[in-house]
């Protein structure tokens, strides 16, 4: 009975520790890009708003130089944010510019010469470069609005979500012009 | 060994993880090609934890027919050899052009190392030209470096 005890608590205690460096080994790299939500008006008659806004995130977690994998890397998260931007020319003549450039960073093991991890898991690659809003409110009005995401690498055989949609544009004022274009490239 | 001993030692070694890699800073790059699977990156003492990079400005041109300009830059190198484990960078920017015939022009860029465990960057930038003829323009960059 004691060494069943005894077994039975040794094993808890490898167990918690086996448990303890393997969510050390599992914690792959996470990249956060946010360069969405950005306004841009041009209200005054005659007026004009010009933006551009580039976000370029880097590579969080394990790249080697050396093109060699971590046998334990599981992957990580890139979340790359580029929409819910509004350009807006609301004035008469007025005219709006907004250009916005998200490139997401990598997550996860990411080997410039093509290896991949024999125990790589992969990781979670989601991309939102939607919700956009263009609009030439003003009478003769133009608004011209360009958002472009690229989805970060999330290593090797992950789970990629891309969202690109919702997007608004209309010319509402007397001889007014909106363009509008979106381009949305989801993560590996 | 007896159960209370092994229970003990078992107790120390789990409360000793953790202490130690909350002691442990952030990482250096291993000076050597490493060969085989083995991670090239080995820890390091004395480099930062964690390191937040912040570019903001607000830029305003009330008056009529004025001019105002602002050209904001924020570099924030890591310790030499060193990578923090989480790099937070935010980048923002405000640009009024309220004055009629006014010109309000800005620029903030921010550039900051990559963790080695977590990335963060934001961006985010608001431009206005309400005055009548007035023009404004603005220029928010983020860039993390390897």
């Amino acid at each position: 009975m004691r060494v069943r005890a005894f077994l039975a608590s040794g094993l808890t205690a490898f167990t918690l520790l086996a448990a303890a460096s393997a969510s050390a080994q599992q914690v792959g790299g996470v990249s956060i890009t946010r360069g969405g939500h950005n306004y841009n008006a041009a209200t005054g008659f005659g007026s004009y708003a010009g933006q551009s806004v580039a976000t370029i995130g880097g590579s969080a977690g394990y790249a080697s130089p050396y093109g060699y994998a971590s046998p334990y890397g599981y992957g990580g998260r890139s979340i790359t944010h580029g929409g819910g931007n509004t350009n807006l020319a609301t004035g008469a003549y007025s005219q709006a510019q907004q250009s916005v450039t998200t490139v997401g960073g990598s997550a996860g093991y990411a080997s410039p010469y093509g290896y991949a991890s024999p125990y790589g898991y992969g990781g979670h690659s989601v991309t939102n470069g939607g919700f956009n809003s263009n609009a030439a409110v003003g009478a003769f009005s133009q608004a011209h609005q360009d958002v472009t995401t690229i989805g970060g690498n999330a290593g090797y055989g992950g789970n990629s979500l891309t969202f690109g949609g919702g997007n608004h544009n209309a010319a509402i004022g007397f001889g007014s012009v909106a363009n509008q274009q979106v381009t949305t490239v989801g993560g590996q | 060994m007896p159960r209370p001993t092994f229970l003990l030692a078992a107790l120390v070694l789990l409360t000793a993880a953790p202490v130690s890699a909350q002691e442990m800073g952030g990482v250096r790059p291993w000076p050597v090609p490493a060969y085989g699977l083995a991670a090239p990156q080995a820890s390091g003492f004395g480099c930062q934890r964690s390191q937040t990079t912040v570019a903001i400005g607000v830029n305003r041109a009330f008056g009529p027919g004025s001019l105002a300009g602002q050209r904001t830059a924020t570099a924030s190198p890591a310790q030499a050899g060193c990578r923090p484990l989480v790099s937070t960078e935010i980048v923002a920017g405000v640009n009024l052009g309220l004055g009629a015939g006014s010109t309000a022009s800005q620029t903030v860029a921010a550039s900051a190392p990559r963790g080695s465990l977590a990335t963060i960057t934001y961006a985010r930038g608001v431009n206005l030209a309400t005055g009548p003829a007035s023009a404004a323009h603005q220029q928010i960059l983020g860039q993390i470096f390897p």
